[in-house]
């Protein structure tokens, strides 16, 4: 038996399934956490954010306007959760418009030890509208239509904005890569 | 400038997205261009650490409390059972700060009504002399009043 698709899930779950909410849950939350946690570097939030996601699926799902795009109305339902939590946090960081980055440069946290802790110190320094760009490419696999679908920007926005993020990431972390390659 | 542009072609074929007629283009300027040459080869670098970075897991609170869901039927009107159950999920996000002050207002106040309780003020009301009423009036007045 093939599984279901998100659309035929959703079917089932406006005639008030329970299962097909679940399998709809199992296939998503993973997904969902993980973005939620690395668009606000704190589990509890993201952990609400995510069940707020799933309250809004369960009591209006019928508002859904197109069943085929399930998956981007998700995450966009995901990151507005999100972007509410963090209209809540203290203002900071860096107010120049040019800059991709919201916080102090990654590599002045010196005490990071290994390539893995770089990159996620300099992902979490991104500003917010490089970082979601970032994560729904690269860890989703959203194109950029979906991907713009998420966030209520143009795709070509959304190309733009990827192309920045990993430009300032790359030009960010050559260094420890070239150390790492060194120590080979 | 030129650069700049070719760099967002680079982007966009990380991304697979990016038409046959620019690729010609990209690869054109890559074989004479060093500089693009190492951003394709930083950027596949940022790809790969950001794959090597461990998928947060999602906590079992969570799968408790949406599992327990019932999605509602479409155009169908809410129970009263199913509002109660909704508000039972619900969940109210508070700053720490204000849930701090909402405790510690709680615990005065409740601190207040114990040391009331166990002394209560007496309150003294003072009291009038006397009157018979019965009593017969002093010698000298008139009787007939």
């Amino acid at each position: 038996m093939h599984p279901k698709s998100d659309q035929e899930l959703l079917s089932l779950i406006r005639t008030g399934d329970k299962g097909a909410f679940a399998e709809l849950y199992m296939r998503y939350s993973r997904a969902l956490f993980a973005f939620c946690s690395r668009l606000l570097g704190d589990t509890q939030a993201a952990e609400d954010a995510v069940h707020e996601t799933f309250m809004k699926l369960s009591s209006g799902s019928a508002a859904i306007a197109e069943p085929a795009a399930l998956k981007s109305w998700l995450f966009a339902v995901a990151r507005n959760e999100s972007l509410m939590t963090l209209r809540h946090r203290p203002a900071g960081g860096n107010d120049d418009a040019e800059s991709v980055w919201a916080d102090e440069t990654p590599l002045s946290l010196a005490e990071k030890e290994d390539v893995r802790s770089f990159v996620r110190a300099a992902l979490s320094c991104l500003k917010m509208e490089y970082r979601e760009v970032l994560l729904l490419r690269e860890f989703e696999g959203l194109s950029y239509g979906e991907i713009a679908s998420v966030t209520g920007d143009s795709a070509s926005s959304v190309k733009s904005r990827l192309f920045k993020a990993r430009r300032a990431l790359a030009d960010r972390l050559a260094g420890v890569w070239n150390e790492e390659r060194e120590n080979r | 400038m030129k650069c700049e542009e070719k760099q967002m072609l680079i982007s966009s074929y990380i991304d697979d997205a990016l038409d046959e007629a620019s690729q010609g283009s990209m690869f054109t300027h890559l074989a004479d261009c060093a500089g693009c040459r190492e951003f394709l080869r930083r950027s596949l670098d940022v790809r790969a650490g950001l794959a090597s970075l461990a998928q947060p897991e999602v906590p079992p609170s969570l799968d408790r409390t949406v599992l327990r869901m019932r999605p509602l039927r479409r155009g169908r009107v809410k129970s009263a059972r199913e509002r109660v159950q909704a508000l039972w999920s619900h969940r109210l996000s508070v700053p720490l700060p204000s849930a701090a002050l909402v405790a510690l207002a709680l615990i005065a106040v409740t601190l207040i009504s114990i040391s009331l309780w166990q002394n209560p003020e007496v309150v003294s009301v003072p009291c009038l002399p006397a009157v018979d009423v019965y009593a017969q009036p002093p010698a000298g007045e008139d009787k007939s009043n």
